[in-house]
């Protein structure tokens, strides 16, 4: 069975397979060796899935990490004296 | 960025050649996949507090802890998700607090949600002109919006957090910023909610409202707001007769 993290970035570098049908997916998928919770996932779109190979202990991990973009309302710009970040509570 | 798509070769070279590599990246997965690039891939985002820690903190945690291994000697690496300089405070400060310090340091530019929202939702932002914010800017600071060209609104699910503690406000927050948006916009006026694809096998998820529906919808802290133009621009008169009498007399004289 080829590893997950293999067939997704085979998938991300290979134009026929990044937007491929799911019928094209599936069977494409057979061929690489994917298995069966891998071809569920690319053929839905549902990362989910994925949980299985990965193991679901750090696919949770990882995935309730936070994913906000990494930035904040410009403090030094503004000319008020209530600045965001100062806060205790909004 | 999307996984196996989106990683310059370059990006990748610095990735493989970096003494210590820090990784905050849009999806666990991508973690794990850059792990298998470098042995010592150490993750940022357990810096982030559950709600009890301003996120201001924890960026300056990270430039702290970059800045450790760059002054013991080592090269050093940090992978964002996306382009490193785009919404994200850290990279820029670091490399500013590098430099001031004597040790080069440079950024390697990255495809971001801004780079795929053009490709995913058909917009050129030369052909209307293009704003970028993010969102609680325009609810902590007078700003002028020009509604004919493309507005591009980041973290709307977090709207209004003035704390910057919380990874996601509610509806009463979005009806601030909507309030502040029905000053330029009409309450029908379309709405595009935009969240590009981490994983190569997932498809961006482009969902539209209106205006006056935004509150009541929820919206993720990785979504990305996009309001088209609202109306069309308008031809300056005065600046075309002056460009035409340019014109004339360059004409004249030749």
């Amino acid at each position: 069975m080829t590893d997950t993290l293999e067939l997704l970035e085979t998938i991300g570098k290979d134009a026929s397979l990044r937007h491929a049908s799911g019928e094209e997916m599936a069977q494409a998928l057979v061929r690489l060796g994917a298995s069966e919770a891998f071809t569920r996932a690319a053929v839905s779109g549902d990362s989910s899935h994925l949980k299985q190979d990965l193991g679901p202990e750090r696919f949770e991990m990882l995935n309730n990490a936070p994913t906000v973009s990494q930035t904040v309302p410009d403090e030094e710009e503004g000319d008020d004296d209530d600045e965001p970040g100062g806060e205790t509570e909004a | 960025m999307t996984l196996g798509s989106h990683l310059s070769p370059l990006a990748r070279s610095h990735i493989e050649q970096a003494d210590v590599v820090f990784a905050a990246v849009s999806d666990g997965i991508v973690e794990m996949w850059l792990e298998r690039m470098h042995p010592d891939v150490r993750s940022l985002q357990p810096y982030y507090g559950k709600g009890d820690k301003s996120r201001m903190i924890t960026y300056r945690e990270w430039v702290d802890v970059m800045m450790t291994e760059v002054r013991a000697g080592r090269r050093v690496c940090a992978a964002f998700y996306g382009h490193p300089g785009i919404f994200a405070w850290s990279p820029h400060e670091v490399i500013r607090v590098a430099r001031a310090e004597g040790y080069p340091a440079h950024m390697e530019p990255g495809i971001s949600a801004e780079d795929c929202l053009y490709a995913d939702l058909g917009i050129d932002p030369a052909r209307r002109g293009c704003q970028h914010y993010e969102a609680s800017q325009l609810l902590f600071y007078e700003t002028r919006l020009n509604p004919g060209a493309c507005l591009v609104l980041w973290q709307v699910g977090l709207v209004g957090d003035r704390s910057l503690k919380r990874f996601s406000t509610g509806p009463e927050y979005r009806q601030v910023l909507v309030d502040v948006l029905s000053r330029d916009y009409p309450p029908d006026h379309e709405v595009i909610i935009y969240r590009g694809a981490t994983l190569p096998i997932q498809r961006p998820r482009i969902r539209r409202v209106t205006l006056r529906d935004l509150s009541a919808t929820d919206v993720s802290a990785e979504e990305t707001v996009v309001l088209p133009p609202a109306s069309p621009m308008r031809r300056n008169g005065g600046i075309m007769k002056r460009l035409a009498e340019l014109d004339g007399a360059r004409a004249a004289s030749d």
